[in-house]
């Protein structure tokens, strides 16, 4: 085929192509769907092994490499290209650090990413007010952009300690700088946050450092910095805005959590050092993103599907792996992370409703672990249903209870196979998870569950007989209906008692 | 059942005319046909739960619906509706005749009965095609264009072959689609089921035998076809020059990004089923303006095209917009390798190869237009967004064999020229 062009061989062709795109890249700043084509057609040939491996052997990739800044190729400047940097610099540092990569084009790891070394090192140098002007704001989207794409491109261990070792300790400090000084332009916010929850990111479990490294507990202390000083402006900055909340508002909070959701669930760092050594790092990290999470109006949440996952997603990390902090939250923040439980349950996403049946599995099953066990989170456990019963009035408790009616429900009637049909979940499959769950951790206590539940149930009023329970269980009738039946004898038991 | 409801209100409304007062029998005849349609567009079996597309499938009717279905009087009316009513009338009628020809091919209980179907559906389209019937309308044209793309979807070439008087419904056919060609200006959306109607002929021969049927509907075939793709180069690149001179009248058909894609797509197969003879007429468009453009672009060596005196500038946005026709079609048809059917032989490489060539010999051009005026003689937007769509296709059907390159064999044919 090439010979039969006549221009040369395969090289030459592929020179040529690579010499246009890179062309294309320089000489056409402004024109957007050329960048994106040219771009995509460059991720294309980088993606293929063979052409891969061509690739690194040409001059104009070598060029490419070597000068990536925006004096060579000014569509890097254009606002609106911003995720072609970080797209341009993900590709490059592909083609740098796989095999062999390095010595073809001649570069390595580090030199490449002095430009953006040099940049960061001058955005440290200015003060507050400087750092907060208009003249910062282009070098700062620039440069979490660029980072964003080069973390992007870390496959394993080694590249992605490398990176580490650049950016900590020197310039970690800026990155909550930033978070403290932006907090409300969307722009600089995202690109910052971005980057942060590509950077804490364990894909391929590359955050992973020696024993003897501190380095997982310092990127935890950055990401905590971060995120708490975004969130504490957030928090304080009350006023509706004006135009999109979601873009203004709800996209940063979204982002901030999303960051934190893959810091706490990256594995990359024992938690328990935090509290041993009163380092309020992870204290302040979750109080924070709490109080951000439950800052926003849960039709809100529900309605916006990134923002409702990345708000599910906390707080399912948080049951997961750090029960005993929650059980020490007031209960009515308690009463507030279970509505929002319940009503994640009953969304249209299944994402949603499984992660928010995950948080009811990892309730119960903490219940069914620990009870009659003298803990602190046990007592505290404790105190919440004791208050619960108390404050019969509240509506949340009636869905929360029925909630946990709905989990003991099966030992009214004998464990068996009527559990089983009780269990059918009503067109909504996977909430059967926590339903599944539910025997497995509650399995060994029925007596005193059943008495428990009875209990529970007599003091609302719900005064039925255990078949009348198995019947209320067959598909058909659903959670709703169960709840319906408890608010009408709720506020029939509630006339009572007020008279 | 329903359907033989609704064809005696059609059948009694045609043939009563003085019985109501007109205005009702009009407001009648389109009521009858909308749920005629609609009863036939119905989701029998549930396959198609999304209805926004205007593509039809097989219609799955159910077997009870088959004697009005097969009735002669059916089709003979829906065709007599068409040619007596206006739009939106009469469209909606061809859309039906288009349903009907759709529906499932076990219908028919044995072959002689859906050859009969067949027969009389091609003879009322030669009729059509013969008369021009209604055709002067936007929505009859369009809907009939559908019928000529939908035809060949649901009946083998074998069929059609044996079908009296195919010949002369090809022969009809090919000068429809010239003509609908070279009037692009009303037709962009319809030419696409057109060319699909010629893609789908032409990937259908290897299954026919050349002796079936009547004589000679290869040759036939493979005349019409060259002639159709002929046209097709033609006006596309005689529509730039149309355009410009239109100063903003007429839309271009390079910036219609969906249907550009979609005649895109239609034509590799058409165009490799004449691959040598298509290759020589593309070829002997592109060299002529290739040297232009590079002689054009020697006078203008460091500055833009904007800078320049208006009759140039005017010339190289007419050959850059022919340049970016002719790069689209041969990026499509270097794409459009089918590695199903036969391997690549030497012979289509070299075509191949020598596309390619001018199309780099051109990329090379605005290259170095660009770097020796440091960015200020820049090509059309749109001829560079045809050279990216020419590279990756290029690379998807080539690049992978770069490393094998030096192992293969090559034979030595001198392509140059």
């Amino acid at each position: 085929m090439f010979e039969h062009m006549g221009l040369g061989d395969h090289t030459v062709v592929a020179n040529l192509i690579v010499t246009k795109i890179g062309k294309n890249l320089k000489f056409w700043p402004d024109d957007h769907e050329i960048i994106q084509k040219t771009l995509s057609l460059l991720t294309d040939i980088a993606s293929g092994y063979s052409s891969s491996k061509l690739l690194l052997t040409l001059d104009t990739v070598k060029y490419l490499v070597s000068h990536h800044t925006h004096e060579e190729f000014p569509f890097l400047n254009v606002p609106s290209n911003a995720r072609h940097r970080t797209t341009f610099h993900a590709i490059l540092v592909r083609l740098l650090l796989s095999p062999t990569g390095e010595e073809k084009l001649g570069i390595n790891f580090d030199q490449f990413m002095e430009p953006l070394i040099k940049t960061m090192t001058q955005l440290d140098g200015l003060d507050s007010s400087q750092l907060r002007s208009e003249a910062a704001r282009q070098p700062l989207i620039g440069v979490f952009r660029d980072l964003r794409g080069v973390a992007i491109s870390l496959h394993n261990r080694k590249a992605y300690s490398k990176m580490f070792d650049i950016l900590e300790p020197r310039h970690t400090p800026l990155l909550s700088k930033v978070a403290d000084l932006w907090h409300e332009q969307p722009d600089v916010i995202i690109s910052l946050l971005r980057f942060m929850q590509e950077f804490c990111h364990n894909k391929a479990n590359r955050v992973n450092f020696d024993q003897s490294s501190p380095n997982g507990i310092l990127l935890f202390r950055a990401t905590s910095d971060v995120v708490c000083a975004f969130g504490r402006r957030v928090l304080a900055n009350t006023a509706t805005p004006a135009g999109d909340i979601y873009k203004s508002r709800y996209k940063g909070i979204s982002l901030a959590l999303s960051v934190l959701n893959s810091a706490l669930g990256g594995n990359y760092v024992c938690f328990g050092v935090f509290a041993l050594y009163n380092d309020p790092a992870l204290a302040n990290a979750l109080d924070v993103s709490l109080k951000l999470a439950l800052s926003i109006p849960l039709d809100h949440v529900i309605a916006y599907p990134k923002l409702s996952k990345s708000v599910f997603g906390f707080i399912e990390i948080m049951f997961r792996n750090h029960i005993k902090t929650t059980l020490a939250l007031d209960t009515n923040v308690f009463m507030q992370l279970m509505n929002a439980v319940h009503e994640g349950l009953q969304s249209s996403d299944a994402l949603n409703g499984s992660t928010c049946a995950n948080t009811v599995d990892h309730l119960a099953t903490f219940y069914y672990e620990n009870n009659g066990k003298d803990k602190p989170e046990v007592r505290n456990l404790n105190n919440v249903s004791y208050k619960c019963r108390r404050n019969r009035a509240q509506v949340t408790l009636q869905q929360i209870s029925n909630c946990v009616i709905f989990l003991f429900l099966p030992f009214h009637t004998a464990l068996g196979s009527s559990a089983q049909s009780i269990f059918k979940p009503h067109g909504h499959p996977l909430q059967s998870t926590a339903l599944r769950s539910a025997p497995k951790s509650l399995g060994g206590h029925a007596s005193d569950a059943e008495s428990h539940a009875r209990q529970r149930i007599q003091l609302h009023g719900l005064q039925r007989s255990p078949d009348e329970y198995a019947g209320c269980g067959q598909p058909g009738v659903t959670e709703r209906g169960i709840q319906q039946t408890a608010r009408r004898r709720e506020s029939k038991f509630g006339e009572f008692e007020s008279r | 059942m329903q359907l033989t409801q609704q064809t005696s209100p059609l059948n009694t409304n045609t043939n009563a005319y003085t019985a109501a007062n007109p205005q009702q029998e009009v407001i009648l005849g389109e009521q009858a046909l909308t749920l005629t349609v609609r009863c036939l567009n119905f989701d029998f079996i549930g396959t198609n739960p999304d209805e926004s597309t205007e593509d039809v499938g097989t219609i799955q009717v159910p077997s009870n619906w088959k004697p009005v279905i097969q009735d002669p009087a059916t089709t003979e009316l829906l065709l007599d509706f068409y040619a007596n009513t206006d739009p939106p009338r009469s469209s909606k009628a061809m859309e039906a005749i288009i349903l009907l020809c759709s529906v499932r091919r076990s219908l028919f209980s044995c072959d002689k009965e859906r050859e009969a179907f067949l027969g009389r559906v091609m003879t009322g389209i030669r009729e059509l095609l013969k008369n021009q019937t209604g055709l002067q309308h936007q929505d009859n044209y369009h809907q009939f264009c559908r019928l000529l793309g939908r035809i060949k979807s649901n009946y083998q070439l074998s069929e059609l072959v044996k079908t009296e008087g195919y010949l002369e419904w090809l022969e009809l056919s090919a000068s429809f689609t010239t003509q609908s060609i070279r009037n692009w200006q009303y037709s962009t959306n319809s030419i696409h089921y057109l060319l699909a109607l010629w893609n789908r002929l032409v990937a259908a021969v290897p299954y026919v035998r050349p002796d079936t049927g009547n004589k000679g509907h290869v040759e036939a075939l493979q005349q019409h076809v060259l002639n159709v793709v002929e046209c097709y180069i033609d006006s596309m690149l005689g529509s730039v020059e149309t355009v410009l001179r239109s100063e903003g009248a007429l839309e271009d058909p390079l910036e219609d990004d969906g249907s550009l894609m979609e005649q895109m797509d239609r034509l590799p197969s058409i165009c490799r089923f004449q691959y040598s003879a298509v290759t020589n007429v593309i070829l002997g468009k592109f060299d002529p303006l290739l040297s232009k453009y590079q002689e054009l672009m020697g006078h203008l060596v460091s500055s833009s095209t904007d800078s320049a005196p208006p009759h140039i500038a005017e010339q190289m946005t007419i050959l850059e917009g022919q340049l970016t026709w002719l790069t689209y079609i041969v990026g499509a048809i270097v794409g459009g390798h089918s590695w199903s059917s036969s391997k690549i032989g030497d012979g289509e490489e070299t075509l191949d190869a020598s596309l390619s060539k001018r199309v780099l010999q051109l990329a090379q051009g605005i290259d170095y237009r660009l770097t020796s005026s440091n960015g200020a003689g820049k090509a059309d937007s749109k001829l560079e967004m045809g050279i990216l769509y020419y590279f990756q296709n290029f690379r998807r059907v080539y690049m992978f064999m770069w490393e094998q390159v030096s192992f293969r064999s090559s034979v030595q044919i001198d392509i140059r020229g």
